[in-house]
């Protein structure tokens, strides 16, 4: 991994996994409400931001750009950020799988 | 003439007030005031029809490369650019539509604050600068700016330093407030759109109403004190607060005001001055003796009598006359230090070379600061000084006005 930033944002994570294939603004958008059944809506200004800083980081990559609309696509960097973001948020359910759930039960 | 569909507004608000200007245009819009256009100090509404309109503060550089994409990829989410002010970028959207909010992501957001903070903390500086560029004349006429301000400082220039120190605190606010929505939004706080804005309205015209107040009023004291006649030539007859010559030794021809010329120096005078702290002082100068090329004089007699508010400022006076004096270096010597002496007076500092002697002297709301020299013994001095003061105390007519 590049740097230890810490815990991804979920902006970052939902873009992350929208962008596994190419695509541009206005369907990144899409593809998050899509991928996160509803629960996640994303505004401009934040994909804008974010769009922008992974880029910087070498998270995604610029595919093609047509005056009009930028499409993105996942680095192999970014595939690595996000399968770590992935085991890390896995780690974190499966431990409190046992005692959250039982709780929920009672 | 569209001027009767335009309306416009005094902007009072920062640019750190994000959440009051973003309240502040949707409750124009609903009366029907729509925003379109920064002016110079205000801002411009075109009539319409009474609308719920989501009016969002980004914050971006307009000049920045890829400022254009970024109206153009809001334009095609439902945000419309309506305007700037400094950095913040103005958009626009309808208010009951499904079109989601620019900032879905409270900690994203926390990011786009920074240029804003140092927007603010640059202000912060320039006011410091502001602050201490007031201060400064005082620390250069007097070597110690609480001195200089005691002794010179007027209701005016007291006024000018609150007016500058509210400025301080003002931006400090700015910083603060920054700070704040940063911390709030990182902890997932999203912005409070429809925050309350009328206390900006009343306040920020009623500083700038105080402001203007404060500057005629300066205005006005350094006419009048232009207009005053400060210096008095010569040496007005009568019993002055002042030590003199006459008291000490009366014998001593005093220069006459011919002899001015010829040394090119100003002699025998005395004036009077105010401040607030100390509202009355006097200052003389008296040369006697023979007037020769190779000594000057042979008498020299220079005295302040300054009565302060109070005791305590009176103490404070005199300490700080003791660290810095302005004069000093001309009436002698480098590195002299005043000792302070046990005495009759409530506080006493004295310092001699030979013949030459500097006296600074605190009784009550009363500083004599004496320089001398000449053949008469300090101490014939030092009772002269008690002399005078007891008089001042005891309120017995001087002659202060030099009649």
């Amino acid at each position: 991994m590049a740097k230890d930033r810490g815990p991804m944002t979920e902006a970052m994570y939902y873009i992350l996994l929208a962008l596994c294939q190419p695509r541009h603004g206005y369907a990144i958008m899409a593809a998050i409400e899509e991928i996160s059944r509803g629960r996640v809506v994303m505004g401009p200004g934040t994909l804008y931001g974010v769009l922008n800083r992974l880029e910087k980081e070498k998270l995604i990559q610029l595919e093609e750009d047509d005056g009009r609309r930028k499409t993105y696509s996942i680095t192999a960097m970014g595939r690595l950020a996000l399968e770590d973001e992935y085991q890390r948020l896995t780690a974190l359910v499966k431990d409190g799988k046992g005692l959250v759930e039982e709780e929920g039960e009672e | 003439m569209t001027a009767k569909n335009n309306l416009r507004k005094i902007w009072w608000f920062d640019e750190w007030q994000v959440e009051e200007i973003e309240s502040w245009l949707g409750d124009m819009a609903a009366r029907g005031w729509h925003f379109f256009r920064r002016g110079l100090l205000t801002a411009v509404f075109t009539r319409g029809g009474p609308e719920q309109v989501r009016y969002r503060c980004e914050i971006a550089k307009k000049s920045s490369p890829d400022f254009q994409d970024r109206v153009e990829f809001y334009r095609q989410g439902g945000w419309e650019y309506v305007a700037s002010d400094g950095h913040l970028q103005i958009f626009r959207a309808p208010g009951d539509s499904a079109i989601p909010e620019i900032h879905t992501d409270p900690q994203e957001q926390a990011g786009t604050l920074r240029p804003l903070f140092w927007t603010c903390l640059r202000r912060l500086g320039a006011a410091l600068l502001l602050l201490a560029a007031v201060f400064l004349p005082y620390s250069l006429l007097y070597g110690n700016y609480l001195t200089g301000l005691v002794l010179r400082g007027s209701v005016a220039d007291c006024a000018l330093i609150i007016l500058m120190a509210s400025i301080l605190v003002w931006t400090g606010l700015g910083v603060l407030a920054v700070f704040q929505k940063a911390k709030d939004l990182r902890q997932g706080l999203p912005l409070e759109h429809k925050k309350k804005y009328s206390k900006v309205l009343v306040s920020r015209p009623a500083f700038l109403l105080a402001v203007v107040l404060v500057f005629l009023f300066i205005a006005a004291n350094l006419v009048v004190q232009v207009s005053e006649q400060k210096f008095i030539l010569p040496l007005p007859q009568g019993d002055l607060p002042v030590v003199r010559i006459a008291d000490l030794a009366p014998e001593a021809p005093l220069y006459p005001a011919e002899a001015a010329e010829k040394l090119d120096t100003a002699l025998n005078i005395y004036w009077t001055e105010s401040s607030l702290l100390v509202p009355k002082q006097w200052n003389s100068t008296e040369y006697a003796g023979l007037l020769t090329e190779v000594v000057p004089f042979d008498t020299l007699l220079v005295t302040s009598c300054y009565e302060a508010r109070n005791n305590w400022l009176a103490a404070r006076l005199a300490a700080g006359l003791v660290d810095y004096a302005p004069g000093r270096d001309i009436y002698g010597y480098d590195g002299r230090k005043l000792l302070k002496t046990e005495s009759a007076f409530a506080a006493l500092w004295k310092y001699h070379n030979g013949n030459f002697h500097e006296i600074i002297a605190q009784e009550g709301k009363y500083v004599y600061h004496v320089y001398y020299q000449g053949r008469v013994p300090e101490d014939t001095l030092l009772e002269l000084i008690k002399a005078k003061l007891e008089s001042l105390e005891n309120q017995l007519p001087l002659g202060r006005d030099g009649a």
